[in-house]
């Protein structure tokens, strides 16, 4: 039975074995490719969530949205383009960099940032400040879930809404299964879709299709950066990588499509 | 990386299966489709609440997402006292209702009367009787509601609703959101006796899911009102499933409701999920980090 299974407990499980495997050092590497995928793609899968609140007919012109772990903006940028005012959450230096670049480069001036993480975030100075709160591919940074989403739905005067990936590229698949890798079995969406749903929070579900678009050079190092959580990178996995990513790029770059879960919902 | 047992899949298909089951054994008699013709009257006040908002919501719903429109063809399976049949037929090319329970099809024709529709017909079979493979691809929709609780096999029915589909199925199921009027009542009725599980949602979300498909979800409010008469049919009937109902047992119900409503119309709030997808678009998995 459903109700049996404790959803929390699931969820600690499983982002404690993702961190023994995905360190801070492993992230630090990983934000620069992923900067460039993210800006890369014109930030496609914050402008398809974007799209998603708009065809809902709950976008307005005057709302304040806070990005949770903006990173360098896939959902700070499009939202900025739209609503009156986007606040990011993002520790990292050199994210906040990339974001606030990206916003001067668009002539975006409504974007500000706040230098923390979200557990830092002083959540009794903003309650209820919100008109959406989001937080895109970010979740495993909370052991504590729960807590950090009822957090969130406190600064929300509006809706809330938490985006994780449904369906991985078959491209990325297909390479992780030549170079031997399994990720296991935890399946982060799926366990926040019932942690949810348990606690009497019932979210609205989307899958929204996306598409990354990065260069060569990010796909090639996003790859070695995920075989050296698991072992060693050696010359062979290297060869394999980039005659892979060679091969499926056009005109230096590498593009793949894939699905995103996306759960919102109005806060009471 | 090493296979832990908290973070393994689920054996969803098990879990429905178990939950079946368990509310089979609490079970003095098994429904019988008489039992849906006494159920026609109340179940149809309760869908015409508020002029079909349940049904109009969940028609809202589907259009948004270009689910429905004015060109579909729709199979309602179980379609009771018309849930989808009157508000859909309004606004799309046809519907047909698969109904077994000859009190429901009258309900439905009166209500459709009611209303100006004529673009429906009824198939008078359960659903498991229909035979699928003659009416495949026919639709463009498949939905049903309050129904899929009652097969056991759920995922060979849910497979034999998407055969007759070229575009999308749909499951309206019920969110439990803390009824304590149905708690109290089977606890004066019952005793200890665990109540019954109707989990539809998100159990069905989470089997969708483990069977590849790729399901988006609405939740929708919605009000039920009914006469004290026909609250009490409806619970003599569920009652009388899990135990005689003897007149000391009516009267129980009786009081409850007086208590509850006094002598006015018993009005509820629901919540349910519309759960949709294309059963041609299937997912791979996806594991560990996106």
């Amino acid at each position: 039975m459903i109700a049996q299974i404790d959803w929390e407990t699931v969820w600690v499980a499983g982002i404690d074995e993702m961190n023994r495997l995905s360190t801070t050092s492993y992230w630090n590497r990983r934000a620069e490719d992923y900067s460039d995928m993210v800006l890369t793609s014109d930030c496609n899968h914050g402008r398809k969530i974007l799209d998603l609140f708009e065809m809902e007919g709950i976008l307005q012109k005057e709302w304040h949205i806070l990005d949770i772990a903006s990173g360098p903006g896939a959902i700070t940028i499009p939202f900025a383009e739209r609503v009156c005012r986007v606040t990011a959450v993002e520790p990292a230096e050199r994210m906040a960099a990339a974001l606030m670049s990206s916003a001067q480069n668009r002539g975006l001036s409504n974007i500000e940032v706040i230098p923390q993480t979200w557990q830092e975030v002083d959540d009794a100075a903003y309650v209820k400040n919100y008109d959406l709160v989001v937080c895109c591919h970010a979740l495993w940074q909370f052991a504590d879930i729960l807590p950090q989403i009822r957090r969130m739905e406190a600064v929300s005067k509006g809706y809330c809404c938490l985006a994780h990936g449904f369906e991985a590229p078959s491209e990325t698949l297909k390479i992780t299964e030549t170079l031997g890798i399994d990720e296991g079995e935890f399946d982060q969406f799926l366990t926040v879709f019932n942690l949810l749903n348990d606690s009497g929070v019932y979210p609205n579900v989307d899958v929204i299709d996306y598409t990354f678009t990065r260069s060569v050079a990010s796909a090639v190092a996003s790859v070695e950066n995920l075989v050296g959580k698991y072992r060693l990178l050696d010359a062979s996995d290297s060869a394999i990588i980039q005659e892979y990513v060679q091969h499926h790029a056009v005109e230096g770059f590498y593009q793949v499509s894939g699905r995103m879960g996306v759960l919102w919902w109005k806060v009471a | 990386m090493t296979s832990n047992s908290l973070t393994a899949p689920v054996d969803w298909v098990k879990s429905w299966e178990e939950s079946y089951d368990t509310r089979s054994r609490i079970m003095h008699r098994d429904y019988e489709i008489d039992d849906w013709s006494e159920r026609a009257e109340d179940y149809s006040e309760s869908r015409r609440t508020n002029n079909y908002e349940f049904g109009e919501s969940v028609y809202s719903a589907l259009a948004l997402h270009r689910v429905v429109s004015p060109r579909s063809r729709v199979l309602e399976v179980g379609a009771g006292p018309g849930t989808f049949v009157i508000p859909f037929a309004r606004k799309v090319d046809h519907i047909t209702a698969v109904e077994p329970a000859e009190g429901m099809a009258r309900m439905i024709n009166l209500n459709a009367a009611e209303a100006g529709v004529k673009n429906y017909d009824i198939i008078p079979k359960i659903w498991q009787d229909v035979n699928s493979a003659d009416l495949r691809d026919r639709y463009d929709l498949t939905i049903t509601s309050t129904v899929i609780w009652m097969f056991r096999d759920i995922m060979a029915q849910i497979g034999r609703m998407e055969e007759v589909t070229r575009g999308h199925c749909c499951v309206v199921g019920s969110v439990g959101i803390g009824q304590t009027f149905e708690a109290e009542l089977w606890r004066k009725i019952m005793g200890n006796i665990p109540s019954p599980q109707y989990p539809e949602y998100p159990l069905i979300y989470n089997l969708l899911y483990m069977h590849g498909r790729v399901p988006q979800v609405r939740i929708i409010d919605y009000t039920s009102t009914r006469t004290p008469e026909n609250m009490l049919r409806m619970y003599r009937v569920f009652y009388s499933i899990y135990t005689e109902v003897t007149p000391e047992v009516e009267e129980t119900i009786r009081e409850a409701l007086y208590r509850d409503s006094g002598e006015g119309l018993c009005v509820r709030k629901y919540r349910s999920a519309v759960v949709w997808w294309d059963p041609a678009i299937r997912r791979n998995e996806l594991n560990g980090i996106a």
